[in-house]
């Protein structure tokens, strides 16, 4: 789950062109959306969603279910884990 | 009705940014992504979607941030009576093949929104205005190259009638290592501006941007 | 202030491929969203607003030999300019000073999307290469009618024929101009299509514009212009007069790249402007031609927007995207026609799709077309990404 972590840390910060941001910047329980977090809007999340299904092969029907599933890198981890394994 | 002034003005182009004339700030490289991130850094603007952008937004953004907060900073008094006029050449050309490429091949089919929101010419008016809180009119013009006298005709019509108070207008353009941009602020002439400042003719215009481009 | 007026109208969409068939299409309130026919999109399932006439037919319309290079966005504008201009019974265009202001995104991207890899790889197709800047259409308007005292293209998403519209205003206003034909032009196109569906707006059935359940736009093509003429230019040839177009204003949303703010405040500005433009209170309009685009985002934020413009007094609002869908670029200038078309025929639009009321809005768009309707103003809006609000104001005479 740690390797997931990190990986999800570096390609969403590729991904997501955030730039100024170091790895050890992103907390894994820290909200990855709204002002407290990375304040990552609602492109993003749309790009969230293509970095699932380009990376991971797993796509998201529903936009509407991103909001629990992209909540913190680790909600993120947890999907993966939980639904690469249903390929 | 006083004719209204420009009052600043900043032009980027060969990898240097000039304000009213002088050169700000230059860049060793002639690789146009490199020399706007490190423009941004020398701006001191913490502003972290500036990444998000494209390059002809990236362009439009530096160069506004120059103009409105660079070593002469300005505030403007009404920013929802502030518009923005802008001229362009190739639209989001470079954007455009972006997001052409992310959709040719049916195997390797990932179209980016993030891409995608830049293909139209106009959202880096939105990127300005939403960095400068500016709700006026804004317009966009395509031409082979800058029109001066559109843009003369078109920003007196909105002083005259009294539609603002200032207004951003110029030339932005942009695609891979070609680009230039040149931006104006042009304002309502209020007798304490110095006569330091330029009048808005079409004259004075074309000499501005003539000599800015060289 | 010399007075702006409307004497001519042309348009093809998704209901129709002039303005008869347009008016055939409104009365029986048949909308012109179905499949998609002339694109071999992936997205084929999905319901869009086609142009009933592939480019064989519009070359025929144009009378222009198919060989020449033209994309899909030039042959619909010329159909529609042409039609305006006839409307409109302008024999001589050097008659007075008549510019051309139009508008397009897509321009020639049809092409450019189908032949990029000739481009590239060998000449076959370098005839097309210059068709695909915006403001080619613009010129192959002017050169079809003959129009070469003024002209430009504007491009600023989905308001741009709106701004046309009013930047022609402004141009007869201060003397430049004595007549413009303005408004715009957009095809389909796989290019923005895909993006559409990349930021999944997109919906899988027909819009319902202002619906609880709405669940995106849908895409459609077209192209409509207004001739507009000075007062002087019109009292002098005695024509018959439409409609002025009487406001117009524009406004930054500055809140997003692509969506617009939960209270619309870029709508409220451009609809306060138009209505002082036309030296209006909001309780004298009669109608309101909304945005309407069908996105949960678009149609919560206009509808407060319009709220707070209105308040109580909130006339009969529709969105006719559910006749043309979102004609994008053609957008303000189509649902223009489609406004005048309203005021002279008596028209309340409908807003087809419609069956439950947004929460957290105190207004339901009309639901059925009504007739015999008297109508003093209309308010139509149209707004683009970049956060540009447009809002047009059309008055009778």
């Amino acid at each position: 789950m740690e390797e997931l972590i990190n990986k999800l840390k570096e390609q969403i910060i590729t991904e997501l062109n955030l730039e100024d941001i170091k790895p050890e910047d992103i907390k894994p329980d820290t909200p990855l959306f709204g002002d407290e977090g990375l304040g990552l809007d609602s492109i993003d999340a749309l790009e969230l969603i293509v970095l699932l299904e380009k990376n991971y092969g797993i796509k998201i029907e529903d936009p509407k279910d991103g909001k629990k599933i992209f909540y913190s890198i680790r909600t993120l981890a947890e999907y993966i884990t939980e639904n690469q394994s249903k390929i | 009705m006083k004719t209204p002034v420009i009052t600043q003005f900043c032009s980027i182009n060969h990898s240097t940014v000039f304000v009213n004339g002088e050169p700000v700030f230059s860049f060793a490289e002639n690789d146009f992504t490199a020399f706007m991130k490190a423009a941004y850094k020398n701006s001191g603007a913490e502003y972290m979607k500036f990444y998000k952008m494209d390059g002809l937004c990236k362009l439009a953004f530096i160069t506004s941030e120059y103009l409105l907060k660079g070593p002469c900073p300005v505030k403007l008094s009404n920013p929802e009576k502030t518009a923005v006029v802008i001229n362009n050449g190739s639209s989001s050309m470079q954007s455009d093949v972006n997001h052409q490429y992310s959709i040719n091949d049916a195997q390797k089919y990932f179209p980016s929104p993030a891409v995608f929101v830049y293909t139209l010419p106009n959202i880096m008016i939105g990127e300005i205005c939403i960095r400068h809180a500016i709700k006026g009119e804004n317009a966009l013009f395509i031409s082979k190259e800058m029109d001066t006298g559109l843009l003369h005709n078109y920003i007196t019509y909105l002083f005259n009638n009294k539609r603002v108070d200032s207004c951003i207008a110029g030339w932005v353009e942009q695609n891979e290592n070609l680009y230039e941009s040149f931006l104006l602020l042009i304002q309502k002439n209020y007798s304490d501006f110095s006569d330091n400042h330029f009048t808005f003719t079409i004259e004075n215009l074309k000499k501005i941007y003539k000599q800015e481009s060289n | 202030m010399r007075k702006v007026f409307v004497t001519g109208i042309g348009i093809i969409s998704a209901v129709g491929n002039n303005v008869r068939e347009t008016i055939a299409s409104v009365q029986n309130s048949r909308s012109g969203i179905g499949n998609i026919t002339l694109i071999d999109t992936i997205y084929k399932n999905l319901p869009f607003a086609e142009v009933k006439c592939n480019n064989s037919a519009l070359f025929k319309k144009v009378g222009i030999e198919e060989a020449e290079s033209f994309s899909r966005t030039a042959l619909l504008s010329m159909v529609a300019a042409r039609e305006a201009l006839l409307y409109s019974k302008i024999n001589d265009i050097a008659e007075w000073k008549t510019g051309l202001i139009s508008s397009t995104t897509v321009g020639g991207m049809d092409k450019s999307e189908l032949y990029y890899e000739d481009f590239l790889t060998n000449n076959s197709r370098n005839n097309y290469i210059d068709i695909h800047d915006c403001a080619d259409h613009t010129e192959k308007i002017a050169d079809y009618l003959g129009i070469n005292e003024y002209l430009t293209t504007i491009s600023t998403a989905c308001s741009s024929s709106a701004n046309s519209i009013m930047f022609a205003a402004r141009l007869i206003r201060n003397g430049t101009l004595d007549r413009a034909i303005a408004g715009g032009s957009e095809c389909l196109s796989k290019f923005h299509i895909d993006g559409f569906y990349s930021l999944q707006i997109l919906d899988t059935e027909p819009c319902k514009p202002f619906d609880a359940f709405r669940n995106g736009l849908t895409l459609g093509e077209g192209a409509a212009y207004l001739v507009l003429e000075s007062e002087e230019a019109v009292k002098t040839s005695g024509k018959t007069i439409l409609c002025e177009l009487s406001g117009w204003g524009n406004a930054c949303e500055a809140y997003h790249q692509t969506a617009s703010s939960p209270e619309g405040y870029g709508a409220v500005l451009a609809m306060q402007k138009a209505l002082a433009v036309a030296g209006l209170q909001p309780s004298q309009i009669s109608y309101i031609n909304a945005h309407g685009t069908g996105t949960q985002n678009n149609d919560a934020s206009e509808g407060n927007a319009i709220e707070t413009v209105f308040g109580n007094n909130i006339p009969p609002v529709s969105s006719t995207k559910s006749f043309t869908g979102h004609t994008t670029s053609a957008a303000g200038a189509v649902e223009g026609v489609l406004c005048i078309l309203a005021m002279n025929r008596g028209w309340l639009l409908p807003n087809l799709n419609f069956t439950h009321k947004m929460e957290n809005t105190h207004f339901e768009p009309v639901r059925k077309l009504q007739t015999n309707i008297k109508f003093r103003h209309i308010l139509s809006n149209s707004f683009g990404f970049g956060g540009n609000d447009s809002c047009l104001i059309f008055s009778k005479v």
